[in-house]
């Protein structure tokens, strides 16, 4: 009955022993040796380390520990390795970055192979799809509801009266009752036709032409992405040495007369960098890391503007609408999901604001067709949520 | 000692970022787009049963007719296709369509049942969007409505891409014109707004001239020289009776137009040389004066919402607009340009007034607001003239007439926009359209 009771008195009893004994049953610690010290100055520890032949970097621990405050971050910055990742992964679909992508060195030199096993099969372009149409089709069309089942049969109800619509004859001259009866004769019913098919599975428009990087490759995103995602692993810890030494070249040279708070404010402008003046009246706040370019924004608007078919004369064209999505980062909409912000068009019409608003969706749509958009990825978190603004003024006539 | 205080910074800005991220959208402005005819693809409606197998085709022709006719819509070769509809019920296959650039994709079925009724149905796709546009629709009726239907088809999918009601299901009334150009020939004729179905309300007994249709399109006004001079005529389209409406001696009576409601004309009556203004209501004949002005004013037309009429006058010297309320009082000239204006018709959206203008030779058709402001010429020619609005307000239609001894008269169409002219084919020579509003 008390087994469990006298084996848990013993266990104590014997842990309680072996935490007051165990110093005494212990052997004698090796006693310790002391080396004096002398502060030098600086030009004497130069001159002194002039004088040694050169050691790898992985050679000088004692050095690495000494310095990791002023290598960490401008390192980040130095390392143009997610270039070299990508490139052999969708080469063709990497944005051209101007300038090395500012990401953390460790993880980026074994990805290559990683990423290209796992990387989709080769975009397939229109043409290609064109030609081989079944290998894009999504999956078999699902069981569809039967349009007569929903069709109400109220046939005879609304049946017009008999035909008076008859076929043109131009040839009598004179005024005739027959053939002036074409006019309005015929009642036409217009009733909601069978309930709309279930939606087929959406058909996958193209591969992805840009993977998502894989779990292996997450820490090369560069440092303005890291805060989209809580996820993000927290900046390299500085005072951490990296544990593979990138070559000396390659690495910011320890300065000795960097202080502490020149890192400090180094990783508070890497942070907290003001993105580009934005004209639009945006929040307060944004994301951290540079922002899009002119460039790129211009590049954005023209991909977006030649799919934008506006009806010059129509009532639509008096109104503007904003709408927003969200961007995958291989640049397309993701689900598919274009939403009406706003609308502004004075007195238009319902119909004229769900007009303009379809022809908006319809540019966004069809022109992230060819892969996505061309943005740049390392700036992922600028434009992931956008809002597009569709204003047709300077094209409405007047 | 100054480890701790850059953990805290880097973590601050760690946590801070992520919110950052999610409050500030990339914001872009688009001003401009592209204008061309939207891309969409219309196959041949399926036909349920063997009866309907003509139908299908005819009416999918008709369709992609009326709607390539816009200049808006572009209509994608069948040759091109990468799929097929085989089903009206089966789900879409969008990757078909959107790697051929069908922005829309509009599949239909027809079936004739036993009691030769006619059911079409349809359904409009957004592509891109992968969803469907509106609701399906089904039209039902006799078979020798089979036109009408796919008008009334090609109505909806208009007006659920512009947001503005079509025109397809609409009727002209013009004045056919045969023979030589010094002895022409004239009648009344009217056609399904396609140039089919054509009728003739007239013989070319007697010179006609402005057919009006009335909003219910039971009737037409015209003029008519039966009497020997010019006079307003009513006739009912269905059984062909007419009857002179102003018929005083001394008098000619000409320009009538009717009211929104239908129940009242507005037109010119000329006594004396001095050309005025009338309103008469049909049924009682009871006729008011609204000019006295010692000038010229004719062309009188109704504004939508019937509490004004703009005509032109030449009380100022020359040639010009004026708009004055419906019951008469002081006019407001409007047209403010070079040059003599004419023939105002106002738009069915009320916001704007077509009109023909006259300067340096030649003849233009042309819009301006109410107010006169934004004046565009659409067109320029030896002799463009009589414009009418599309039920929409969105199409001009006109008479233009060819230079020389030989020149003949033909109808043209323009696209609000000033783009789209297009000549309406008929049979011969053709002047002073109208267009009905649309059935119902």
């Amino acid at each position: 009955m008390h087994i469990g009771h006298y084996i848990s008195a013993a266990g104590h009893g014997a842990v309680l022993g072996w935490a007051l004994l165990a110093d005494m049953l212990a052997p004698p610690l090796p006693e310790p040796q002391i080396t004096p010290v002398q502060v030098i100055s600086e030009s004497e520890f130069a001159a002194l380390m002039a004088d040694l032949p050169s050691r790898a970097p992985s050679e000088t621990p004692a050095e690495e520990a000494a310095q990791p405050l002023a290598v960490a971050v401008p390192q980040i910055a130095a390392l143009p390795a997610l270039e070299a990742v990508q490139s052999e992964a969708a080469e063709d679909d990497l944005p051209q970055q101007s300038s090395p992508a500012p990401v953390p060195p460790t993880p980026v030199l074994p990805a290559p192979p990683a990423v290209a096993t796992t990387a989709p099969p080769p975009p397939k372009t229109p043409e290609a799809h064109s030609a081989a149409p079944a290998d894009i089709q999504p999956t078999a069309p699902q069981s569809a509801p039967q349009p007569q089942d929903n069709i109400p049969s109220d046939d005879g109800a609304r049946r017009p009266p008999a035909p008076a619509q008859g076929n043109p004859a131009p040839s009598n001259e004179t005024a005739s009752p027959d053939l002036a009866v074409a006019t309005d004769s015929p009642t036409l019913e217009a009733s909601p036709a069978s309930r709309p098919p279930a939606s087929p599975p959406r058909p996958q428009l193209r591969p992805q032409l840009r993977p998502e990087p894989p779990p292996s490759a997450e820490p090369e995103e560069p440092p303005a992405e890291q805060p989209d995602s809580p996820e993000t692993p927290d900046p390299p810890d500085p005072l951490v040495p990296e544990p593979p030494t990138p070559p000396p070249s390659e690495r910011a040279q320890p300065d000795a007369e960097t202080s502490n708070q020149d890192a400090i404010n180094a990783a508070l402008l890497a942070a907290l960098a003001a993105p580009a003046p934005d004209p639009s009246p945006a929040p307060t706040s944004a994301p951290s890391g540079p922002s899009l370019s002119e460039g790129e924004r211009d590049a954005f608007r023209l991909a977006v503007q030649d799919c934008w078919i506006v009806d010059a004369g129509s009532q639509a064209a008096r109104v503007t609408v904003s709408v927003g999505f969200s961007l995958e980062r291989n640049g397309t909409i993701a689900n598919n999901e274009v939403r009406l912000l706003s609308h502004d068009g004075g007195v238009a019409s319902d119909a004229a604001v769900r007009a303009a608003f379809a022809s908006a969706r319809r540019a966004v749509l069809r022109c992230q067709r060819q892969g996505g958009y061309d943005l740049p990825i390392e700036k992922y978190a600028h434009w992931r949520d956008t809002e597009l603004t569709f204003n047709p003024e300077n094209m409405r006539i007047r | 000692m100054m480890r701790v205080p850059m953990v805290i910074v880097l973590g601050l800005c760690a946590l801070g970022a992520p919110l950052a991220a999610q409050t500030t959208p990339l914001r872009i402005e688009i001003t401009e787009g592209v204008i061309e005819p939207l891309p969409y693809a219309a196959p041949d409606f399926l036909a349920e049963n063997p009866p309907a197998t003509p139908y299908a085709r005819d009416i999918a022709q008709i369709i992609r007719a009326d709607l390539d006719s816009t200049g808006l819509f572009r209509p994608i070769q069948a040759d091109a296709f990468v799929g097929e509809i085989t089903s009206f019920s089966a789900p879409v296959q969008f990757a078909d369509w959107q790697v051929i650039n069908a922005q829309a994709l509009l599949s239909g079925a027809v079936s004739v049942g036993e009691d030769d009724q006619l059911e079409v149905k349809f359904r409009l796709y957004d592509v891109f969007a992968g969803q469907e546009l509106g609701s399906g629709l089904r039209f039902v009726g006799p078979v020798e409505s089979w036109r009408r239907i796919a008008h009334k088809v090609a109505d909806t999918v208009y007006a659920r891409f512009t947001g503005e009601s079509g025109y397809f299901d609409s009727r002209i009334v013009f004045v056919e014109e045969t023979g030589p150009k010094d002895v022409r020939l004239k009648r009344l004729a009217i056609m399904d707004q396609d140039g089919a179905n054509l009728s003739y309300l007239t013989d070319t007994s007697t010179i006609v001239l402005a057919p009006r249709l009335s909003p219910d399109r039971a009737q037409v006004l015209y003029t008519s020289y039966e009497t020997g001079f010019p006079r307003v005529a009513l006739m009912d389209i269905a059984s062909g009776r007419h009857r002179l409406l102003q018929n005083q001696p001394g008098t000619m009576s000409f320009a009538p137009r009717f009211s929104p409601d239908g129940r009242q004309i507005v037109f010119s009556i000329t006594r004396g040389g001095n050309s005025d203004l009338y309103l008469m209501d049909i049924a009682s004949a009871r006729t008011t004066q609204l000019t006295t002005a010692p000038s010229i004013e004719t062309a009188p037309d109704f504004s939508p919402d019937g509490r004004s009429i703009v005509f032109e006058s030449d009380r100022s010297g020359s040639q010009q607009l004026y708009i004055m309320p419906a019951g008469g009082g002081p006019a407001q000239r409007i047209s403010k340009g070079r040059g003599r204006y004419g023939t105002p018709v106002w738009s069915p959206r009320g916001d704007s007034i077509a009109f023909t203008k006259q300067y340096q030779g030649r003849f233009h058709i042309g819009v301006m607001r109410i107010d006169g402001s934004e004046e565009r010429l659409l067109t320029a020619s030896f002799l463009d003239e009589s414009p009418a609005w599309a039920p929409n307000g969105r199409v001009l239609i006109f008479t233009r007439v060819t230079r020389g001894t030989s020149g003949t008269a033909a109808l043209y169409s323009v696209d609000l926009s000033g783009r789209n002219l297009r000549r309406i084919a008929t049979e011969a020579g053709a002047s002073d359209p109208n267009w009905s509003s649309l059935r119902q």
